[in-house]
């Protein structure tokens, strides 16, 4: 098989989710600007109250980070020590969502430092659930205030655009109305449920 | 985009495609869906999902069906290339019925750090049309046209269509040369600063 734009086999890179943190693992997909890309994002997060909280994480833990090319910013954190960070080939003007993404991947990783860990198979169905919950209602509040802290302090609207975009604009109305935690709740799951039944056409 | 899932078999056979990115998906949480290209032969888009990652993840790819010729994979990374190589290594189908697809393809899956584009083929799929203004919806009725395509001879296409631009609404020539790739010139503003909204990930 050719994966002409991958410089790697698939034989020497087969194997499970957790082999992600490997070294070299993911060299083929590397940004060419990876840490030009971790330096802004970096400079954008320190700019806002929240990031600066969340970067003496990073400078305490030094947790490796990663940047991939991929379409759109987003991250994942498969072995909740390390941090990898998707970005596009273009990313000028792009900052304040680089930063967000870094601050939310920073903020998984402090969750887990919590023992608020990724939710695993041996786990019963119930606990599962509740920690899968517990885990993305917690990052989507964080989205909410570096948002929110971008918006207001430095009348930059994008990330909050990205929050609407990824349908959780009714719950930033809610966290800038400072709803309850429980109402907080009820509407994020509201609005998962909705964008599931958009996006599967399943409304049973 | 008119996605076919695939089954478990099939989402292991694409995870072992999918080069670097397979240590990212297992086939116990991930999901292979697939889309017909109309411009393509050989190449159909694939998407691996991980839904165990949080925030889940999913990587899109170019995959020749063909399995006589190799069957390359090409991650869509987010530049042009991957398109490229693909058009490169298939038949182009550039018509009127393919080159709206095909424009609102690339410029997803090679986005415009300044914003989304894409044609406007009706005013009804103008996903944000209801958190407009009315005046401002009264002013798109007045001045909307469907886009009007005209084939060139040498093979390229041109589509006279009102466009999101990079957060605005406008009119524009788009030009698409035969080897895929497109321009867009002659940009006349409609509505400047359009709304944020809930992008149904497609």
């Amino acid at each position: 098989m050719n994966t002409d734009n991958n410089a790697k086999t698939e034989s020497e890179l087969q194997g499970p989710f957790s082999q992600m943190g490997q070294p070299g693992a993911l060299d083929a997909l590397r940004h060419e600007h990876h840490d030009v890309i971790v330096q802004k994002a970096r400079e954008s997060l320190n700019k806002v109250p929240t990031g600066q909280a969340l970067l003496k994480l990073l400078e305490r833990y030094k947790f490796p980070i990663n940047v991939l090319k991929g379409k759109e910013i987003t991250y994942i954190s498969p072995d909740e020590k390390s941090l990898t960070i998707f970005a596009p080939p273009e990313y000028k003007n792009l900052e304040s969502i680089l930063a967000m993404a870094l601050g939310l991947g920073l903020r998984e990783l402090e969750q887990a430092l919590m023992g608020i860990t990724r939710p695993s198979e041996e786990m019963d169905d119930i606990t599962y659930c509740q920690r899968v919950l517990t885990k993305s209602v917690d990052i989507t509040k964080y989205m909410c205030i570096i948002a929110n802290e971008f918006h207001e302090k430095l009348n930059d609207k994008k990330p909050l655009d990205k929050v609407i975009e990824l349908g959780h604009g009714d719950v930033y109305t809610a966290y800038v109305n400072k709803v309850s935690y429980e109402e907080f709740v009820d509407i994020f799951v509201e609005n998962d449920i909705e964008a599931y039944e958009k996006s599967t056409g399943n409304s049973e | 985009m008119d996605w076919q899932r695939l089954d478990r078999k099939a989402t292991e056979d694409l995870i072992q495609k999918a080069g670097s990115a397979s240590v990212l998906f297992s086939p116990q949480t991930s999901e292979a869906r697939r889309a017909t290209l109309s411009f393509l032969d050989n190449y159909a888009l694939y998407r691996l999902t991980n839904y165990a990652a949080l925030p889940m993840i999913s990587l899109d790819y170019l995959v020749n069906e063909n399995t006589t010729s190799g069957g390359s994979v090409f991650y869509l990374d987010g530049s042009t290339a991957p398109i490229f190589h693909a058009i490169r290594n298939d038949t182009f189908n550039l018509s009127d019925e393919t080159v709206i697809s095909y424009v609102n393809f690339f410029y997803k899956n090679a986005p415009d750090p300044d914003g989304d584009i894409y044609i406007i083929q009706d005013l009804e799929s103008l996903v944000f049309f209801d958190l407009l203004e009315s005046d401002q919806q009264a002013l798109l009725q007045s001045n909307f046209t469907a886009p009007q395509i005209q084939p060139h001879g040498d093979g390229s296409v041109e589509i006279k269509a009102c466009l999101v631009y990079q957060g605005s609404l406008v009119k524009a020539d788009v030009f698409v040369s035969k080897d895929g790739s497109v321009k867009i010139n002659n940009i006349q503003m409609m509505l400047r600063s359009t709304p944020a909204y809930h992008k149904m990930d497609n």
